[in-house]
């Protein structure tokens, strides 16, 4: 019998199944917040205000400068986020008893916009690898699609065209297990502030912002390349892998430099914003110029 | 006269001031680089459009003292204390590109040809700009009254220039902006304003253009001799 193409394990998956299962089992130990913790972040953190005045939020406005004014009124109380498709264990969670399960790690990432700017965050949360492990995906989950949620009520930029509504992102199963992926539930050791996409966001490190999803409402474990908001919207220009790469220009500017928030010259854009060493890996044998 | 043109001078360089104590104070806001680099460049659009509309109001001020009848103040209507700014008006244009450059050059790209040129690649707008400044040059090159007698009639032509430098200014401004949002459209508006002014009064026979330009001769100014 001639398995489906889809039940086909991919190639670099097989090859690195037991650091994939060590990976899983170091995390599942509580250890993962070790492994991510070696990436050393040098550069001193922006302060709370540079962060959550200054960032694109395009639910409430494409003006940077507007987002933290926009986003006071939305309510992140109570919530719930669902898990379902390729899963054994589909189930929707209340926010408060995810955080009573999971216990949350300070982590401080970079940040680095499509843009051109960036900043040193730090997060709290935890691995998204742990809430996925607790659904128990099946074999025919090779992506993790991301939706937020659709409140126009509250999010006055969802009542405008632009993108489509709800925003969407997504995830190789690989990236999402990564243990530098985390599900962020607070910032600067205190609550996430609306601006920055409470009460539950994504953050991964080594990829451009739009790919670390804000107000995260549903979860889906999918066998398809699942479609993402920015790539629908401008496909010339933003791809479904979006890792950081100086050598890949956007077609309106380049990303060779970046400007860290507070600062007056820009400095150099590192190769999968500096978490080359952790991440570079996973991408193996493929054309990061084709694969933008 | 005199003080017309220290207060001028003194308006001029006022945006430079507030920019350098928004620095000193550590007050440029969470991205300090597009502060500088918006407030220097946005100055020096605003302050071309000021000197391109110098001539425009300036007969505006004679038509609308002919409209009303005006048999009294007649040379105060004639606006002179405006032409004699503009030289000034068109060097702070000059200082503030010049500004924004260095900026741009010191602080975005780090000073080196190869980035200049690379970015120049990457970023289709930044070219627009430096064509811009190219075309400024040559206007502040020849602003001083030996280059005005030297040219003669040419020196006119030449300064049209100025209205190209302005519309690569707003195309490089509209351009650098995300898609959809802060398009200038009141520079824009300006422009077209200007240049159909200027088209107008070509059609009715002005060929040229600065007609009222302040005689670097001695003797009094020959104005509205038409």
């Amino acid at each position: 019998m001639t398995p489906r193409p889809s039940e086909i394990t991919p190639q670099p998956l097989w090859d690195g199944r037991r650091g994939f299962l060590q990976q899983a089992l170091v995390l599942l130990g509580g250890a993962g917040g070790a492994a991510a913790r070696a990436q050393a972040i040098v550069e001193a953190p922006n302060t709370r205000d540079e962060v959550s005045r200054y960032n694109n939020y395009y639910e409430f406005s494409s003006n940077k400068e507007a987002v933290w004014k926009l986003a006071e009124e939305f309510q992140p109380q109570p919530w719930t986020v669902t898990i379902d498709g390729a899963c054994e264990k589909p189930r929707t969670w209340a926010l408060d008893d995810l955080l009573r399960r999971h216990a949350q790690e300070d982590r401080v990432y970079r940040l680095r916009c499509v843009e051109g700017w960036s900043a040193v965050v730090p997060w709290r949360g935890f691995p998204l690898a742990a809430l996925l492990a607790a659904s128990q995906p099946t074999s025919r989950a090779r992506f993790v699609a991301f939706e937020s949620v659709l409140r126009p009520a509250e999010m006055v930029g969802q009542r405008r065209p632009g993108l489509n509504w709800p925003y969407a992102e997504a995830l190789r199963i690989d990236e999402a297990i990564h243990p530098l992926t985390l599900l962020v539930t607070g910032a600067y050791g205190q609550a996430l502030p609306t601006a920055n996409g409470a009460p539950l966001r994504l953050a991964v490190p080594w990829k451009y912002g739009f790919k670390s999803i804000k107000a995260i409402a549903r979860i889906r474990l999918v066998e398809q390349p699942p479609a993402t908001a920015w790539t629908q919207a401008a496909p010339a220009e933003y791809g479904f892998y979006a890792n950081v790469n100086p050598e890949v220009a956007h077609p309106r500017w380049s990303q060779k430099r970046e400007l860290r928030l507070g600062e007056t010259a820009k400095r150099a854009t590192l190769p999968f914003n500096g978490y080359g060493a952790e991440v570079a890996a996973l991408y193996a044998g493929l054309d990061l110029r084709q694969n933008y | 006269m005199r003080r017309t043109r220290v207060l001028c001078f003194g308006l001029c360089l006022s945006p430079a001031l507030w920019l350098a104590g928004e620095w000193a104070l550590d007050a440029l806001g969470p991205n300090p680089l597009n502060r500088l680099l918006h407030f220097s460049g946005r100055t020096a659009l605003l302050l071309l459009l000021l000197t391109l509309a110098v001539s425009p109001l300036r007969k505006l001020s004679v038509a609308l003292a002919r409209a009303v009848h005006a048999r009294f103040g007649k040379r105060l209507a004639d606006w002179n204390w405006l032409i004699r700014l503009r030289r000034q008006l068109g060097l702070f244009t000059f200082a503030y590109a010049v500004l924004h450059v260095a900026l741009y050059v010191a602080l975005d790209i780090g000073p080196s040809w190869a980035a200049v040129l690379d970015d120049g690649a990457d970023r289709p707008f930044v070219l627009l700009g430096w064509l811009g400044l190219a075309l400024l040059l040559p206007l502040a090159a020849t602003s001083t009254n030996a280059a005005m007698r030297l040219l003669g009639p040419w020196w006119r032509r030449l300064h049209l220039l100025a209205y190209g430098a302005a519309a690569f200014g707003v195309v490089h401004f509209g351009l650098q902006a995300k898609v959809g949002q802060n398009w200038p459209w009141l520079e824009t508006a300006a422009l077209v304003l200007l240049l159909a002014g200027r088209l107008r009064a070509w059609w009715h026979g002005d060929r040229a253009p600065a007609a009222e330009v302040q005689r670097p001769t001695a003797g009094p100014p020959v104005f509205g001799k038409r």
